[in-house]
């Protein structure tokens, strides 16, 4: 499984609106829907945007949220609308925000109550350091800083390193959130899952 | 008299009766952008009583100044920007959204952007100026997503106005209206009236698209504009809805107004005194 970036790039100054957003996802859109066998990270590129609006990001990074949550979850696709909902590998990031760009993504994540990845450093085919835009969790917050330690765990390996009086079930409850969350990869170790972090390095803005 | 948005409806409501117009037309000493622009919108979007309708493409193409310059705009086979200024900053420019393209281009960028500048020079401080700026791209994204074209177009058009410590914008289209796109959505199906709709769609921020039954874009509008010192209508359909901000809190008044298809929204913003519609062109 080797996880790769595909760029979202605006190509406007100001992100504004959900039509911008979804012309900018439908470069993407097929070549995400043809790939089934992996994971995907989509990067929106921020870079030199001045302005981004709720609208803008509920078309795109939060609408790849909601499809990878999807994935996870093993809803099948809400309806025949073009934009619907569907099951994709995908976990979005964003990159290059700017400061107000900054405050507003994470704005509407944090009103959302869920976390987003913003890549500060990677290569083409993973993110080597980011920080958390949005809300997290604080206990999911120490976890994915375990995972990240870690490198890549189980729940019975997160747990031994852990002075956290907590049973198997629930480590394996809360990396099964975070991969929810789109902060997680796993794979099948025998009966087990293996959780990777989506960056190798993290931090929290703010 | 100003034809402000008020006297627009008053114009709706003779074209419906098969009135005749040109007595209450030569009336009209200047023009609101609100006005004006729901005023077009009738010419285009009641297309029975083709005498009527007639009058006011005469009187519009007719008159001098910026009826004329939007009229063309919005009537005209080319699309509004060939002959901008692109580092001007106007006090009143349109612009008409007739494909995806419209709305995402870098001349309604470039639109964008000369509205901030306008805004800057007309006193307004710079954050405000972009949120104001966002909220009209917001809005007019909103006929690209919900209007649905008319045969092969959509029907949008935008406009704004700035004076010294005033600034008014509007978007208009003529297309399915505010109860028809929420119909739609299985979370709003159970509405039944435009009245519903467009309260539903302004307080609650009901949005067509199934997945997600909560839009984005009057709720931005709501947050750039909060204790602002504005005043936003509303108008779809059959109804009409005025919010103004009262010190303390908004004022809000559901009325009937004469049908016309599409949703015709407006703002106005004074950084002093009341929030009212100003002339763009007195003759």
């Amino acid at each position: 499984m080797t996880p790769f970036c595909i760029p979202l790039v605006p190509g406007a100054p100001n992100a504004l609106g959900a039509t911008l957003g979804q012309d900018c996802m439908e470069k993407v859109l097929p070549s995400l829907e043809a790939a089934t066998d992996d994971d995907h990270t989509l990067i929106l590129d921020l870079t030199g945007i001045q302005a981004v609006n709720a609208s803008f990001l509920k078309a795109t990074v939060f609408w790849l949220f909601q499809c990878g949550q999807a994935y996870v979850k093993q809803q099948p696709r809400t309806s025949d609308e073009h934009w619907a909902v569907r099951p994709l590998r995908v976990f979005p990031a964003v990159t290059g925000c700017s400061g107000e760009v900054m405050s507003d993504v994470d704005d509407f994540f944090s009103g959302r109550q869920v976390p987003i990845l913003h890549m500060d450093e990677g290569t083409a085919d993973r993110i080597i350091k980011g920080h958390l835009l949005g809300r997290l969790d604080p206990v999911l917050e120490k976890t994915l800083a375990g995972l990240v330690a870690a490198g890549e765990a189980t729940a019975a390996e997160l747990a031994a390193t852990s002075d956290d009086a907590i049973t198997l079930n629930g480590w394996n409850n809360r990396l099964a959130d975070l991969h929810l969350l789109r902060l997680a990869r796993r794979r099948r170790r025998g009966k087990f899952w293996v959780y990777t972090p989506t960056t190798q390095h993290i931090s929290i803005w703010g | 008299m100003i034809l402000n948005s008020r006297n627009a409806d008053a114009i709706r409501r003779l074209v419906q009766s098969k009135s005749e117009l040109n007595a209450a037309l030569k009336s009209v000493a200047g023009f609101s952008l609100a006005g004006m622009l729901e005023l077009f919108a009738t010419a285009v979007g009641t297309a029975d009583y083709q005498t009527q309708l007639q009058q006011i493409e005469e009187f519009a193409a007719t008159r001098n100044g910026h009826v004329r310059e939007a009229w063309l705009h919005w009537k005209g086979p080319a699309a509004a920007g060939g002959e901008v200024d692109c580092h001007a900053s106007p006090t009143v420019e349109f612009f008409r959204l007739r494909t995806r393209e419209d709305q995402t281009g870098l001349p309604y960028q470039l639109y964008q952007e000369r509205l901030v500048r306008s805004l800057k020079e007309a006193e307004f401080q710079r954050k405000f100026a972009e949120a104001l700026a966002g909220a009209m791209a917001d809005m007019t994204d909103n006929v690209i997503q919900h209007s649905l074209a008319l045969p092969g177009e959509f029907s949008g058009f935008v406009g704004f106005h700035i004076l010294p410590g005033y600034m008014a914008f509007a978007v208009i289209d003529v297309g399915r209206g505010v109860l028809a796109s929420l119909s739609r959505s299985p979370t709003w199906a159970h509405l039944h009236t435009a009245s519903d709709a467009l309260q539903a769609a302004v307080f609650q921020h009901a949005s067509s698209r199934p997945d997600q039954p909560e839009g984005e874009g009057f709720r931005t509008l709501f947050k750039s504009l909060a204790d602002r010192n504005c005043r936003l209508r509303f108008r779809s359909d059959n109804a009409v809805l005025n919010i103004e901000d009262a010190g303390m809190h908004r004022e809000a008044a559901i009325a009937s107004s004469p049908p016309l298809c599409g949703l015709q929204l407006s703002v106005c913003c004074t950084l002093k005194g009341r929030p009212e519609e100003k002339a763009i062109d007195g003759t």
